[in-house]
Parts: C-alpha cells; sequence; structure tokens
C-alpha cells in the first residue's frame, strides 16, 4: 500500500517540478503570429518575419454603449473611436488641437462660435460621403436630446446649434463663450445623417456603425471582445495604412490574469486604465524578448481633495502646510509608485498651467512639527479616503505613517469603488486620495470642479474662483494660459483646496513590433493606428 | 402530482415576492446615486436632479417599488443605467455562458465524486478513504480565486496547453470547471461517502447479504439510490447557485457571464439590472428545488411530495 502512495506521489511531484522549471511557452517559441523565415541562399541578410494580418489588444476598460453621443467611460470612447471620428483631436501634450475630419477651424472673436472647414474626400464606410449635413445632424441630435445624452452634459453643456455653410463648411454656435469647446469637439464624434435615419438607435444599439474611421465593428459581444476590420476606403490612408485587417480587443476583468493571458500569446498589449501595477511588472522578467514595457511619464496626478465643511481641520492653514511637509514624496516614488516626477506647484509639467519657477513641494518634517505646533490641531483622529487596490493601501499606509510621524492622528479608510465614489460625491470624507488624468494637457476637469463644488468639499474662497472663472471663460489664449498659472501658483502655495502629490509613470507592456497602441502623457490611450514594424523586434 | 406543482407554483411566487421586496428596499438603501451615474461624473447638480426627475428616483420608495411591480406585470424589468438598454436582453445574452460554466462544473464534479465518494464508502480500504479524504479537504481548504490563478500559471503560461482567459471552445472551458468543479466535487465526495456508509449499515442491506444477493448488485441496486438522495440535493443547490453566476471565476476567466455582470451592476448602482438578476436567481432557485424534490421522490418513494 505504501508503495502505491510514493508512485502516485512521485508522479505527481514530476509533474508539478516540470511545470514549475518549464520556460514560458513564449520565451522560445517564435512569438504568436509570427512565422520565421530564412533568408534566400547565397545570402546572410536577418531572417524575416512574417506575421499574421490579425491583432488582438488586451484591456480592462470594456465598453458599454456604442452610441458615439452617449458614453460615459473610457473603454467605450476607446471602442467607439476606432469606427468614429471627431472634428479635431487632441495632441495629448496641451492646446492647440490637430486636424481631424476638420482641416482648419475659426474661433469667433468672441467665443461664442466655431466655424470648421471639413476633409475633402471622406467617405462614410457604407460608401456615403461625409458632408457638413452630418455635423449639423450631430449637433442637433446632442441638443435635442441634452437631458439624455452624456456628450452634451459632459463635455459641450453650452452648445446651441450649428448651421450649414456649404458642403464643407459648417458653423457651430454656442450659447455663451465657450473658448474651451476645444475639449468637447474632440469627444464629439460625428455620426452620419443619412444612415441614422434609416436606423436610427439601431445604428449603434444593433451595431450597424457606420463610420468614417480607419476600422469598421464587425462584432462587440459584451464583456467579451470587439472585432474590426480595416477599412479599405479610409479617407487617410496616405497618412495611416495599418499592416493589419483584423483588429481583436479582448476584455480582462482581473488584472493577474490579464498579465497571464498575455505572458501565454493570447495578445499582444496589454492596456490598463491607469497602467500596469508596480508589483505585476516582475511577471515580465523574462520575457523581455517577447515584451516591451513602455514607460510614459504621464501627467496623471496623485492628489488630496480636502474638505472644508465645519470643524474640518482643513480650515487652518498651518495644518494643511504641516501635512504637505510631512511627505516624503520621492521616497514614495521609488519604492511604492515605481517611478514618477513631483511637480513644480500643482500643475505637473507639460500643461497648460505649468509653471517651472514654482518650487516643488518639499519634504521637511522637522517644518512639519513646528507648523502642527502652531495650529489649532488638537490630536483629534482624522481618515484619508482612499480607493481599494494594492498600490493605494501602501500608498496611504506610507502618508499615514508620515503624517502621524510629525504628530498627526490619521487613519487610512480603504473604501471600494462603490461606496468612494458617492461619500466623494456627497462630502461625506475628510480627505480623499485620487489620481487624474489631464486631458488634452488641460487643467479644466480639476479647476472645474473646485468651483462647480463637484466634491461637495464647501470650499470657498472669491480669490481663487475668480481666477478660475477667467481661466474658464478668457477667449485670449495667452490670458487663459496665464490665469492657469496664477491658479496653479494659489493653490500650491495654500495647499488647499487640493494638494498635489506626484505624477506617476505609467508601464504597459506591448510585444514588439507592435506600434500605434498608444498611453499617451494626458493619460489618455487609444489603439486607432496600430501597426506593425518588425524593424522593432529585438 | 398537479396538486403538488400548483402548491410548488403558489409558494415559489410567494418567495419571489418576498426576495424582489428585500432587494428592492436593500439595493435603495445602499448609497449611491445612479441618477448620477447616468448624467456622468462631471454633471452639475441641476442635471443630476432632472435625472432622478426623469427616471423617478426622485419620488418616494413606495411609489418607485409599485412602478417597478407594474413594469414587471407587462414584462419591463427595467433599463440599465450602465448600459442605457432594457436589462432583460443583456441579462439573457450573458447567461449562456454561465450556463456553459455551471453545467460543466457539475458534470465534472459528478463524475470525479460519485464514483470516488461511493468507492470509498463500500470498500472502506485505507488508501481509498485516505485519498478520498485528502482530496475532500484539499479542495474545499483552497480558494477558487487561488486556484484558479495557479491553474492559469502552469497550464497557460508554463506549459502552454489551454487558454488563459476567454470564450470559445471547449478548451476556453477546461481552467474555469476545474476551478470550479474541484471544490464542489470535494464536497460532494465526502456527502457520497457518508451516505454510502449510512446506507450501508442499514437492516435492509444486511438482509439483501443474507439473501445471497452478489455484492455488485447490493451496491448498485439496493444501496446507491439510497445514498445519492443527499447528493442530489446538495448538486442541486450547487447548481442553483452557479446558475446565478460565480463572481471569481468569471472575473478570473474573463468569462463575461452573469456574475460578473451582478458584480459591475452593484457597483455601479445598476438597480434595475440586479434587482433583475435577483429575481431571476430567486426564480432559477425555486425552480431546481422543485426539480429535485421531484426526482428524489422518484428515487425514494417514502419522500412524498405531498
Amino acid at each position: 500500500m505504501s508503495k502505491r502512495i510514493i508512485v502516485i506521489l512521485s508522479v505527481v511531484l514530476a509533474l508539478v517540478m516540470a511545470a514549475g522549471c518549464g520556460g514560458s511557452a513564449s520565451s522560445t517559441d517564435t512569438p504568436a503570429g509570427q512565422t520565421t523565415a530564412t533568408a534566400p541562399s547565397g545570402q546572410t541578410a536577418a531572417p524575416v518575419v512574417e506575421r499574421s494580418k490579425t491583432v488582438t489588444i488586451g484591456t480592462n476598460s470594456k465598453p458599454t454603449t456604442l452610441d458615439p453621443n452617449n458614453f460615459r467611460d473610457y473603454g467605450s470612447q476607446a471602442a467607439i473611436n476606432m469606427t468614429y471620428e471627431t472634428l479635431i483631436a487632441s495632441t495629448h501634450v496641451g492646446d492647440p488641437y490637430r486636424p481631424y475630419l476638420a482641416k482648419s477651424w475659426d474661433i469667433a472673436p468672441d467665443g461664442k462660435s466655431w466655424t470648421f472647414q471639413l476633409q475633402e474626400g471622406v467617405l462614410w464606410n457604407n460608401g456615403d460621403p461625409f458632408t457638413a449635413d452630418d455635423v449639423v445632424f450631430t449637433v442637433q441630435r446632442l441638443v435635442d436630446n441634452k437631458d439624455t445624452l452624456v456628450v452634451y452634459n459632459q463635455y459641450l453643456p453650452d452648445l446651441e446649434s450649428a448651421e450649414k455653410i456649404d458642403e464643407l463648411t459648417v458653423k457651430v454656435n454656442f450659447s455663451k463663450p465657450t473658448p474651451l469647446a476645444g475639449n468637447g469637439f474632440r469627444c464629439m464624434f460625428i455620426i452620419p445623417q443619412k444612415a441614422y435615419e434609416e436606423y436610427g438607435d439601431d445604428l449603434f444599439n444593433k451595431q450597424i456603425m457606420v463610420g468614417t474611421g480607419p476600422w469598421m465593428l464587425e462584432e462587440w459581444v459584451d464583456g467579451q471582445y470587439t472585432h474590426y476590420l480595416k477599412n479599405e476606403n479610409y479617407w487617410d490612408k496616405a497618412n495611416y495604412d495599418s499592416y493589419f485587417d483584423e483588429v481583436y480587443v479582448r476584455y480582462v476583468v482581473d488584472d493577474s490574469a490579464g498579465v497571464a493571458a498575455h505572458l501565454a500569446g493570447s495578445f499582444e498589449a496589454y492596456f490598463t486604465s491607469a497602467g500596469l501595477s508596480t508589483d505585476m511588472t516582475s511577471l515580465y522578467d523574462g520575457a523581455g524578448n517577447k515584451t516591451e514595457l513602455r514607460v510614459v511619464e504621464s501627467n496623471s496626478t496623485v492628489w488630496l481633495g480636502l474638505n472644508f465643511k465645519e470643524g474640518s481641520i482643513w480650515h487652518d492653514e498651518n495644518i494643511r502646510k504641516a501635512f504637505d511637509a510631512s511627505i516624503d514624496r520621492q521616497l514614495i516614488l521609488d519604492t511604492v509608485m515605481g517611478g514618477g516626477a513631483i511637480p513644480n506647484g500643482y500643475l505637473p509639467a507639460n500643461m497648460i498651467g505649468s509653471d517651472a519657477t514654482l518650487p516643488k513641494a518639499v519634504y521637511d518634517p522637522d517644518l512639519a512639527k513646528e507648523l502642527l505646533a502652531d495650529s489649532s490641531y488638537d490630536g483629534r483622529e482624522f481618515g484619508l479616503m482612499i480607493g481599494t487596490n494594492t498600490t493605494n493601501e501602501q500608498l496611504g499606509l506610507a502618508l499615514a505613517d508620515m503624517a502621524n510621524a510629525v504628530g498627526f492622528n490619521m487613519k487610512v479608510e480603504l473604501t471600494d469603488l462603490s461606496v468612494f465614489t458617492p461619500r466623494q460625491n456627497s462630502g461625506d470624507y475628510d480627505f480623499f486620495l485620487i489620481n487624474t488624468a489631464f486631458p488634452d494637457g488641460l487643467p479644466l476637469r480639476q479647476l472645474n470642479r473646485v468651483v462647480t463644488n463637484l466634491d461637495k468639499s464647501g470650499y470657498q474662497n472669491d480669490e481663487l474662483f475668480g481666477i478660475i472663472n477667467h481661466f474658464l471663460t478668457e477667449l485670449d489664449e495667452t490670458k487663459r494660459f496665464d490665469y492657469a498659472k496664477q491658479a496653479n501658483r494659489f493653490i500650491f502655495e495654500n495647499k488647499g483646496p487640493q494638494i498635489s502629490l506626484f505624477t506617476k509613470n505609467v508601464i504597459t507592456p506591448v510585444d514588439w513590433g507592435i506600434i500605434g497602441v498608444t498611453y499617451y502623457p494626458d493619460g489618455l490611450w487609444d489603439y486607432i493606428h496600430v501597426d506593425y514594424d518588425p524593424s522593432l523586434i529585438p | 402530482m398537479l396538486y403538488y406543482i400548483g402548491k410548488r407554483f403558489l409558494q415559489s411566487l410567494v418567495v419571489i415576492f418576498i426576495v424582489t421586496l428585500f432587494a428592492f428596499v436593500l439595493v435603495h438603501a445602499a448609497p449611491g446615486n445612479p441618477a448620477r451615474m447616468m448624467a456622468g461624473e462631471y454633471a452639475t447638480d441641476e442635471q443630476v436632479a432632472a435625472m432622478e426627475e426623469r427616471m423617478g428616483f426622485n419620488k418616494p420608495i413606495y411609489e418607485q417599488f409599485w412602478m417597478y411591480l407594474e413594469g414587471l406585470a407587462h414584462g419591463d424589468f427595467g433599463m440599465s443605467v450602465v448600459y442605457n438598454q432594457p436589462v432583460l436582453p443583456i441579462i439573457f445574452s450573458r447567461l449562456p455562458v454561465t450556463v456553459q460554466l455551471a453545467v460543466g462544473t457539475v458534470l465534472v464534479a459528478c463524475l470525479l465524486s460519485i464514483p470516488l465518494g461511493v468507492i470509498a464508502g463500500v470498500t472502506r480500504a485505507k488508501f481509498i478513504e485516505f485519498f478520498a479524504m485528502f482530496f475532500a479537504l484539499l479542495g474545499q481548504s483552497m480558494s477558487s480565486l487561488w486556484l484558479g490563478i495557479l491553474l492559469i500559471y502552469i497550464f497557460a503560461v508554463k506549459l502552454g496547453w489551454l487558454p488563459a482567459i476567454g470564450t470559445g471552445g471547449i478548451e476556453y472551458l477546461i481552467l474555469p470547471v476545474l476551478t470550479m468543479g474541484y471544490p464542489m466535487a470535494a464536497t460532494l465526495t465526502r456527502v457520497a461517502r457518508s451516505g454510502m456508509i449510512d446506507t450501508m449499515n442499514e437492516d435492509y442491506i444486511t438482509a439483501t447479504y443474507a439473501k445471497g444477493i452478489s455484492n455488485f448488485q447490493v451496491y448498485t441496486k439496493y444501496a446507491l439510490r439510497n445514498a445519492m438522495i443527499p447528493v442530489i440535493t446538495l448538486i442541486g443547490l450547487d447548481l442553483a447557485m452557479q446558475l446565478s453566476g460565480s463572481v471569481i471565476v468569471e472575473s478570473v476567466f474573463s468569462r463575461a457571464g452573469v456574475g460578473q455582470l451582478m458584480n459591475q451592476s452593484v457597483t455601479s448602482r445598476d438597480y434595475a439590472m440586479i434587482q433583475a438578476m435577483l429575481l431571476i436567481s430567486s426564480f432559477l432557485f425555486t425552480f431546481v428545488n422543485f426539480i429535485v424534490d421531484v426526482i428524489n421522490s422518484i428515487i425514494d418513494p417514502r419522500l412524498s411530495l405531498y
């Protein structure tokens, strides 16, 4: 009997050892989708690597709708963006925007209208020509459904009407001066009037998806994948003609499973909305000949939102400055975040309002103790509300250690997103930690949330509100940039209503040779221009 | 029989109504505002209020519940705030993935556990019993999240034999089914073994031996049926639970089933979706329990349905 047990256990052990000692499936094989061809005889050129015309991308941001004017999440926007296009597109590093379906535009001196000259020769993927009528129709749909279409509420709340000037010229009007409308226009996907009049909302709900983009939607299976085919009649083929004929975007829920799937060859790039967390990067050790960990210095900023409700400790400037001085940002970046930068002032570099003349926040625990001693702080406990994930937990604990070392009595409240958001929206917190991107390199949303009291912080400061309102409404670009700088300086020097901690590097694993799957410095990302360059394969 | 079916149907309706009421109250009592989810993160308070007005969220809760019941009576289960679509088609599009996983899990668990448990209970052989108990203990001790990741690491990443995530052919089902099937098989093994031991100790079994009936016939014809009653009951309960979706396994293996949908709906306060899925789950539970009762009454007529 005991012999049988020994034999069986030996077999099990051998299997486990074989699995553990075996290399990764992809470490020695030719990468997925590729074949290696030898050079013709008599020549000594490097082997040519051919590969299939299908590329698969993994991501944890799945779409929930395909309606180009009614998306709430970036997963939906990214999926729609493969098939639909906007009049202008972001350069991702701040003003100006770049031409897209509009080749040029003029902004009226009063800021209440934009006139677009449209690209010539653009076709919808069903062969219909793209004209000013489609733009007018799109604007009208948004205005007529302003209570239900999210794009109107979120991005173009003052949109009023559009007029066709000629077949390729359209004027879009706002109810009040809207100098920052560019941020809205880059989210306003143009829909085809004729196809929409034929199909209605079924154009999107039944996945018919007539668009002008480089890809055509073949199928969306909710929660699983989206499948695109190349649009052979794409109007901008001169600038983008992908090697690939098909794109699959597969949706992943669990990050560790996503990494495992990438390592196993299920896809060739893995995008997460905030980049790969630092504890996952070691899983790619040994896969360097197949996969590159691309690092982007993002302006995505980790910051603290302070609550100024009655009785809050944050009313006292010394307390805010003491807390700020107690944080060793560089240590956190090096040990927890896996890299990043401390901004000069409140806003990160390379965006509207950046000011290199402002100093960086300084770690000075002695100063922190002095300021705290000279403040109204009575030792009461206060909590940092922070969303649950491994990095956030480490970050929160590090902040608590540092703050408590100088005399604060701070705790960390790890909170699931389903509870975090309602608490934030109702002002039920002492302060919270959050990570925000700055699309287009604009601090638009970050400053707007201060004056609109989005976080229900109860913060009130006429001077800062005046600066921000000037930034939001100023028509002169130079003056507008200056107001952003003033807001930057004010918030940095007053340490409120927000304290900026640092920007983080974003890590994205992408297989060598795959290009055009890009995480931009402003925190946005896309795979619209996915392509293949074998010269990049080591 | 008809009387029994009618009685169970009425009982089921009562159960489903109570579940619906509790679900409605609890979901609405949880913090969070679905109107804000629909209006968007940067919507103003006025826009959120307008959305609440349009969706009826500003009405008293009893009025909202009545409106919900009226909708149900007309086959309208409500609109998803996430998808902006009716909830039923979304749920039904996800159901096949979950059903596939649930049926596969039950089949694998039964294939593994019943022979092992029955043999262990019958033979009482040291090695087989040891193996069965070890198998059961290991399966009941393991977290399915951990097991799933481990299986992915071994079979997908290291060996490359099976895909890590997703849906498709049968190869995509193997790892998720093993992840869910093994813990289920562990429990069933113990129950099958205990059932067999108890049944084999019954007087009527002694009598069958005394009549000279062969061991094989004693085990299969006389003992197995009665020993399987608790096993079948447990299979039914497990199947009903799995048809409601396994959040962990569906998330780890990125299988877009109803478990994942429920998780997403709770996070995003998608009231209509949550309520619809709870309603469907309670229906499935009562239906499966009914089937189990019928099967048990066939196996053992002493278990009268009446």
